[in-house]
């Protein structure tokens, strides 16, 4: 294991590996000009991109398996689907054992690809982001709330692999959870900045009409996933005073120096 | 723009060897243009400075991430 990878996975567990994990299908997305669902995963493998190289779909009824990846002997690779099972199980075995091919590339093993030995670790989470995005996701929750069944027919995915989807990203996804986590990174911060930050962090969600009082976890948690635009300053003015030799917008340093001087905004 | 432009740059340079190679040898600024960045964002991944498509990767995960 490369050496970052290991320090991410010590610092940040499983939650980076799936982040590149979910990286790596939205690349593939990009690359297939794929914009909105069901996810074309068969026309995918059956035009693979120059990293899968010499990957060849095949339909035979296994009896076994949904799908399944080989490598032949002659350095070609396969991934065989039995055509008897239904669409959805074969596209999300399709979009599963592609993630197995990308670990058996050659590309992988470049990047030293966190598992790419184990790829079975992370490919059934590849197979939902990729055919489930997370932001596509999101994109139909917005406004009146779809049917799980729905949704499932509009990935092309069976419901229980869109319910995992829609669990992990309200739990796992990167943008999500980010509030509680924001929040305690405020909290954790050391006096009088700890104070400093609240108090400024209310006056900004109630327009100044909070006054001195110290706000509660939960009521800086319910402001920052209330108002996007105050998560973002507070997120990039918490950035700016944790890392002053590193990356400082110029809002940020604005917002910064606001805090310093006790002014308002 | 949430993160999936960002995890859009980063795996388009997993999968495509040459993009990799010119996002991380001095053709950044022009490859960002293709991506639905905000100044933010924009700023944060001219800032990493890496000749490691892992390091790039790290970074940003660690700033999504606070």
């Amino acid at each position: 294991m490369d050496n970052s990878l290991e320090e991410m996975r010590l610092s940040h567990g499983c939650d980076a590996e799936a982040f590149l994990v979910e990286c790596l299908a939205w690349g593939l997305l990009r690359a297939y000009g794929i914009e909105e669902p069901p996810v074309p995963v068969r026309e995918m493998i059956e035009n693979p991109l120059p990293i899968f190289e010499r990957l060849t779909l095949l339909e035979l009824s296994l009896g076994l398996y949904d799908v399944a990846y080989r490598s032949c002997s002659d350095g070609s690779r396969l991934i065989v689907v039995d055509p008897t099972r239904p669409r959805t199980v074969q596209r999300v075995g399709m979009a599963r054992e592609l993630y197995v091919a990308f670990c058996r590339s050659s590309r992988a093993a470049e990047l030293r690809w966190p598992r790419y030995e184990q790829p079975h670790v992370h490919s059934d989470l590849f197979a939902r982001c990729l055919l489930v995005p997370a932001a596509w996701v999101q994109q139909a929750c917005t406004g009146a709330i779809p049917q799980l069944e729905n949704l499932a027919a509009c990935f092309g995915v069976p419901a229980r692999t869109v319910a995992h989807r829609v669990s992990e990203i309200d739990h796992h996804h990167p943008r999500s959870g980010t509030r509680e986590s924001l929040t305690e990174a405020l909290f954790s911060l050391k006096e009088p900045w700890r104070g400093r930050f609240l108090e400024l962090v209310a006056n900004l969600a109630t327009n100044w009409a909070w006054g001195e009082q110290r706000p509660t976890q939960e009521e800086t948690a319910a402001w920052l996933g209330a108002n996007p635009d105050l998560y973002h300053d507070v997120r990039y003015m918490l950035d700016a005073w944790r890392r002053p030799g590193n990356v400082i917008t110029h809002h940020a340093t604005s917002l910064v120096q606001s805090l310093v001087q006790g002014s308002t905004i | 723009m949430s993160a999936t432009a960002l995890q859009a740059l980063i795996g388009t340079a997993l999968v495509d060897r040459e993009f990799c190679e010119e996002l991380l040898n001095g053709k950044r600024p022009t490859l960002l243009a293709e991506f639905d960045l905000n100044d933010e964002e924009r700023e944060v991944v001219l800032t990493i400075e890496t000749d490691s498509i892992r390091e790039f990767a790290i970074g940003l995960y660690e700033w999504i991430t606070v």
